[in-house]
């Protein structure tokens, strides 16, 4: 377990100081709640404050963005140089992945975590649920870091993806009114707008704060301890050694 | 067929990148006690060599046997007797010195205590355990270099394979390295030296291997390479490496 161990404190390390996910998990979810909050003040029902609503969309929102991070994770020992050494020791690929991925999940989740706190203390969001709430942001990290470390690890073309793997999150995040509200009266258009998991999340989100209903909630977070297992194992089934330690870096 | 004292034991390896032949049926034996000089101009095959047998590059063709057994690519038992210092500085410039020894140590599986005694032995051998709390960015070339040496051998390897250690670092740090290859010698640690310093190999090896093209074209103990290769008792190591290989330009490994 010395090797677990050791890569899981290396990742927490380099997560922890890593200047881009705590302004993209933290400054950016905050700031965005507060200019969108104040921009839309007024213009939500009586029950639930431009605030509140922001808060509970833009965290999970936020999460998924993540995924950057947690596929550049994934090169960091390509970008270091050191992904050769590192597999010139005992070490296997199982451990590799597996210590990228939990890493990414305790600061994914430990930062959404952070801004959930912060939005109740100063916007009033409700405490109902609050632990199956918290569980979910954890396990969503886990299916955002699972993913990110398979895009990381095991596909190519490594600079293409983190460019446009932003575009399809925020397509989903729009459908999902993380920005504005969506709807509509048409039955297609609501099919449409029904297909972004992050519209599934944030419905099980409101249900579980304002209704006390966890149903919902934690049907999504089984679905993303799926998904999030199953990236790990592709990320372990295709990792190549090659790829690893050289990468598709900027300079190649 | 297996040779009864060999620590490593390659045998007619091959590899080939689409249609270009790197390795081409090298093999050669490391026992115990031996320091050979891996010699070779630029697209010899001495690093891609030094990968296959620690499983970093698959192989085409060929066996790897170490203390007799059969090796995979992924044969974590070798790799745990084993140290390899990488051509690059392969360290983590975020960390300092005590964290990138501890680090690496930590991937042999040895445990918080056991870990303190190792780090500091192996920062202490290469003359840096003043310097444990300073980041590598703030090192000299030779530091950098003794710390890449330091996170290779902190599993106490029995083979230690080194691919150009010593690359443009001062004098002074070059011989303090070459104090340090030597101590390790004497403590019984087989070593595998690739180098283009004519003079290292000299000082340091008491065995030469030399490749080109991906093929072995020389095996022998120093005296007997020297004697079998000396056109006159005044020919250098470098002159009989020229002769042997070519003065051709080489711009590809």
């Amino acid at each position: 377990m010395e090797r677990f161990y050791g890569l899981l404190r290396r990742n927490l390390k380099r997560r922890m100081t890593d200047g881009f996910a705590f302004g993209y998990n933290i400054v950016f979810p905050l700031v965005l709640i507060g200019v969108l909050g104040v921009l839309l003040r007024g213009s939500f029902p009586e029950q639930i404050t431009s605030y509140q609503y922001y808060a509970v969309v833009m965290i999970p929102f936020c999460t998924c963005m993540g995924v950057v991070t947690i596929m550049y994770a994934g090169k960091e020992d390509a970008f270091a140089k050191t992904g050769e050494r590192v597999m010139m020791t005992p070490v296997s690929k199982v451990e590799i992945v597996s210590t990228k991925v939990f890493a990414g999940t305790l600061i994914l989740g430990g930062c959404a975590c952070l801004v959930y706190a912060v939005a109740r203390g100063f916007f009033g969001l409700p405490g109902e649920g609050m632990a199956e709430i918290l569980l979910f942001y954890f396990l969503l990290s886990f299916a955002v870091s699972g993913v990110g470390t398979f895009l990381g690890i095991a596909m190519k073309n490594f600079m293409v993806l983190k460019n446009v793997v932003t575009i399809p999150i925020s397509i989903l995040g729009v459908m999902a009114g993380v920005f504005f509200r969506v709807g509509s009266s048409s039955l297609v258009v609501e099919r449409i707008l029904s297909c972004s998991f992050l519209r599934w999340g944030n419905k099980a989100l409101f249900l579980a704060m304002y209704d006390g209903d966890g149903t919902l909630l934690r049907r999504i977070s089984v679905i993303c301890v799926c998904i999030g297992s199953i990236s790990m194992l592709g990320a372990v089934k295709r990792f190549r050694k090659e790829e690893y330690i050289y990468g598709d870096l900027p300079s190649a | 067929m297996i040779e009864r004292n060999a620590l490593l034991q390659v045998e007619e390896l091959y590899k080939s990148y689409g249609e270009k032949k790197v390795v081409d049926g090298v093999g050669f034996v490391v026992e115990r006690g031996d320091i050979i000089g891996v010699l070779g101009p630029n697209g010899a095959g001495k690093t891609t060599t030094i990968r296959m047998i620690t499983g970093v590059e698959g192989v085409s063709q060929g066996r790897i046997f170490f203390e007799g057994k059969e090796q995979t690519r992924n044969n974590r038992k070798m790799l745990q007797q084993i140290g390899v210092v990488p051509q690059d500085i392969a360290v983590y410039s975020d960390m300092n010195a005590y964290d990138n020894v501890d680090f690496f140590c930590s991937l042999y599986g040895y445990g918080k205590k056991e870990r303190r005694k190792r780090v500091q032995e192996a920062l202490e051998f290469v003359g840096l355990w003043e310097h444990r709390k300073e980041r590598p960015d703030q090192f000299s070339g030779g530091m950098k270099r003794r710390l890449n040496i330091a996170c290779s051998i902190t599993n106490d390897p029995e083979l230690l394979i080194m691919d150009e250690p010593t690359v443009g670092i001062d004098p002074q740090s070059r011989n303090h390295i070459m104090d340090t290859i030597r101590t390790l010698h004497q403590r019984g640690t087989a070593i595998l030296y690739v180098s283009h310093y004519m003079e290292e190999i000299e000082a340091l090896c008491n065995r030469i291997l030399l490749l080109d093209h991906g093929r072995v074209l020389a095996d022998e103990g120093k005296e007997q390479f020297m004697n079998k290769y000396q056109e006159t008792s005044e020919d250098s190591l470098e002159e009989i490496f020229l002769r042997l290989t070519g003065t051709a330009l080489r711009d590809q490994e």
